[in-house]
C-alpha cells in the first residue's frame, strides 16, 4: 500500500511511518514526491483540499495520513462527533470536514479508487506520544485540564526538551530521538492509544478501518 | 519572443526544454538548473568560449555534444535567424568541426548588405541581473558609458544619463520610487571626487540626502530593479536572480510590477519594445502573485531522471489544485513538486 503523510516536519514523517506500519500491520511504501510538507497549522487546513486532489489526480497513493499538533486548541471528545455543527476550534472536527469534503468534491477517473483518509492530532504536541511510557504526567487528559486552567507541571516547550533531550534540537537530533520513540511504541500501541483516546485513537481506528474497507 | 530552449547535456540539464513568454518565473529547488538555464543565451552566442569539460553534464555513459537550442516566434523574426549551438566532444572536432545544422544569419537589406537579425540583436543584448549591493552603492567614473552591470555596478552613471537625456522617465522614476519607498522622495547625486559620481536618495521629510554606501541592502536592489524598468533602451532579452532578494516581502507587487513594466509596456501606457524577462525565485510570496497567470510560471523538477522543467498551466487538473490556498503554499508544500527532495 502507497501512502502519503502530511505532518509537520521531516522528523515526525519518519516517526508516524513507523507508527502506521504498525497499526496496519505491514510495511507500506511512503511516496517519495511528492514530499508533502504544508507550514504549520493553517496550511494544512488551507492546503488539504489541493493534497487531496494532486493524490488522487496525479498519484497512485492508496492511502493519507495526517498528524499535527493540537497546540492550544481543544481536545476532540465524542460530544463533537454528535454536534450538528463541530467544534469550530477542534482541529480533528476541522481536519474531517475538509478531507471528507474534498474526498467527495474530486471527478471520477475511471480505475482510480478513492484515497483513504486517517487522521490524528497530538495533543499538544507529538512529543507528547514520544514521552508516553516514560513520564506517566503526559496525557489528553491532564491537557484538557490545563486548558481548563488547572495546574499541569509540563507544558509544550518541557514537551519538546524533554524529547529531544535539548531546548533547540537540530533537525539530526529531532529525527534519532522520533525514530527512538516510534520503534519503543509500537510495542505500546494500546497504551498510547488509552492515554491519548481521541488524537491517537482516532488515528488508530482510521488505520484499522483501511483494512476493512 | 524566445518560445522556449531546449538543453542536452548542459550542465544540470540533460534533456529540458524550458517553456518561454513573454515574462516567465521559475521556481525550483536549488541546483535544479534555474541559474544554468539563464546561461543558454550566451552559450547560443558564443559556444567556443566555453570549455567543453566544464559544461558538459557530469557523469555522462559516454562522451556527448553538448547543444542548446532556442526557438522563437517567428512572428516577431520574420526570417531564419541562428537558433542553436553545439559544442562537440574534443575528441570529435577533428572529424566533424562543424555544427550539424546550418545556422549562419541570412539577413540582408535591399541592397543585399548582411546585417544582424533582431533574434541576434535581441541576443546581444541580453543580460542577467544579480545584484550586488556593495556593486550597485559603488563609486563610478564619470565619463565611463552609462551602463548597468550584471551586478548592477555602474547605477549612478545610468541614473545620471536618464536624468539629463529622458527627463520625463527621470521624472516618473523618482515618483514610482517614492511610491515603492515614501521616505525617499528624489535621487540625487554627488561627487566623492572631480572624476567620480555616487548618487544618494533624498528624504521626503527635511531632503536629507543618504549616500549610496548608506542605503539598505534591499533599497539599493529596489532602486537598481525601478531603473531597469524605466530605461529608454533596456536590454531584449533579461533574466533577473531571485528579484525579491532583500526586499520586504510587502513590496513584492512592486516588483512583479516593475518586471510587467518590461515585459508588458502597453499595460502600462507605453509604446515601446517589449523585454522579455525571466526570473527565477524561491519566494513563496513572489509566487503567490502568479497565482491568475499559471501560464508565466515554471516549475523546475530535479529528480533521479534529472531535471526537468513544467509550465505550470500545463499540469492536468491545475484549476482544481489552486482552488482555496494561495499558489505559494501550495508550492512550498510540495504538491506542485520543485521542492528539494529532503526535509
Amino acid at each position: 500500500m502507497k501512502i502519503a503523510i502530511v505532518s509537520e516536519s521531516p522528523a515526525d514523517e519518519a516517526a508516524i511511518k513507523f507508527l502506521v506500519d504498525a497499526i496496519v500491520g505491514y510495511a507500506t511504501e511512503l511516496v517519495v514526491a511528492p514530499r508533502l510538507r504544508p507550514n504549520g497549522w493553517p496550511h494544512v487546513l488551507s492546503l488539504l483540499p489541493s493534497i487531496v486532489k494532486s493524490l488522487y489526480y496525479l498519484s497512485d497513493v492508496d492511502g493519507l495520513v495526517v498528524v499535527v499538533d493540537s497546540d492550544d486548541s481543544p481536545v476532540h471528545d465524542d460530544s463533537h462527533n454528535a454536534s450538528e455543527v463541530q467544534n469550530p476550534d477542534c482541529r480533528l472536527c476541522l481536519l474531517r470536514t475538509a478531507v471528507a469534503l474534498s474526498l467527495r468534491r474530486v471527478s471520477p477517473v475511471p480505475g482510480r479508487v478513492a484515497v483513504k483518509a486517517a487522521l490524528g492530532v497530538a495533543v499538544p504536541s507529538i512529543e507528547a506520544w514520544y514521552r508516553c511510557g516514560i513520564d506517566s504526567r503526559v496525557n489528553e487528559a491532564a491537557w484538557s485540564r490545563k486548558l481548563l486552567g488547572q495546574s499541569v507541571n509540563y507544558d509544550r516547550r518541557s514537551l519538546k526538551s524533554d524529547a529531544y533531550g535539548s531546548g533547540q534540537p537540530s533537525l539530526v537530533m529531532k529525527t534519532a530521538a522520533a525514530m527512538e520513540a516510534a520503534t519503543r511504541l509500537t510495542n505500546s500501541l494500546e497504551e498510547l492509544e488509552r492515554l491519548f483516546p481521541n488524537g491517537f485513537g482516532s488515528l488508530i481506528r482510521d488505520l484499522r478501518g483501511w483494512g476493512q474497507s | 519572443m524566445i518560445k522556449s530552449i531546449h538543453f542536452q547535456n548542459f550542465k544540470a540539464l540533460r534533456d529540458a526544454t524550458l517553456p518561454l513568454g513573454p515574462f516567465t518565473l521559475i521556481v525550483g529547488p536549488n541546483g535544479s538548473g534555474k541559474s544554468t538555464a539563464m546561461q543558454a543565451f550566451s552559450f547560443v552566442q558564443h559556444p567556443s568560449q566555453y570549455d567543453y569539460g566544464k559544461i558538459v553534464t557530469a557523469g555522462l555513459p559516454q562522451p556527448s555534444d553538448v547543444e542548446v537550442q532556442l526557438t522563437h516566434d517567428l512572428t516577431d523574426y520574420l526570417a531564419k535567424s541562428p537558433t542553436s549551438a553545439v559544442l562537440h566532444h574534443p575528441d570529435w572536432q577533428d572529424e566533424d568541426p562543424q555544427p550539424p545544422e546550418d545556422d549562419e544569419p541570412d539577413w540582408h537589406d535591399g541592397e543585399g548588405v548582411a546585417y544582424l537579425s533582431p533574434l541576434e540583436t535581441a541576443l546581444a543584448s541580453f543580460k542577467v541581473y544579480s545584484f550586488d549591493a556593495k556593486r550597485i552603492a559603488q563609486s563610478v567614473q564619470i565619463d565611463t558609458k552609462p551602463e548597468l552591470s550584471q551586478d548592477g555596478f555602474g547605477l549612478a552613471n545610468v541614473l545620471d544619463d536618464l536624468s539629463d537625456q529622458e527627463p520625463e522617465r527621470w521624472e516618473a522614476l523618482n515618483a514610482e520610487l517614492n511610491r515603492w519607498l515614501p521616505e525617499f522622495d528624489h535621487i540625487t547625486f554627488e561627487r566623492p571626487s572631480n572624476s567620480t559620481k555616487i548618487f544618494q536618495l533624498r528624504t521626503a521629510l527635511g531632503h536629507h540626502k543618504y549616500s549610496a554606501h548608506d542605503l539598505s541592502q534591499g533599497t539599493l536592489f529596489a532602486v537598481a530593479l525601478l531603473t531597469l524598468a524605466y530605461l529608454k533602451e533596456p536590454p531584449a532579452i533579461v533574466c533577473f536572480e531571485e528579484p525579491d532578494h532583500g526586499i520586504h516581502p510587502r513590496l513584492l507587487q512592486n516588483i512583479r510590477d516593475a518586471m510587467y513594466r518590461l515585459a508588458y509596456p502597453k499595460n502600462f501606457g507605453g509604446n515601446w519594445e517589449p523585454v522579455q524577462v525571466i526570473a527565477t525565485t524561491h519566494s513563496p510570496y513572489l509566487l503567490d502573485l502568479y497565482k491568475e497567470h499559471p501560464e508565466e510560471v515554471v516549475i523546475a523538477h530535479k529528480d533521479e531522471q534529472g531535471v526537468h522543467f513544467e509550465l505550470l498551466s500545463e499540469k492536468p487538473h491545475i484549476t482544481e489544485l489552486l482552488e482555496g490556498a494561495p499558489l505559494g503554499d501550495i508550492w512550498f508544500s510540495g504538491i506542485l513538486g520543485g521542492v528539494p527532495a529532503s526535509p
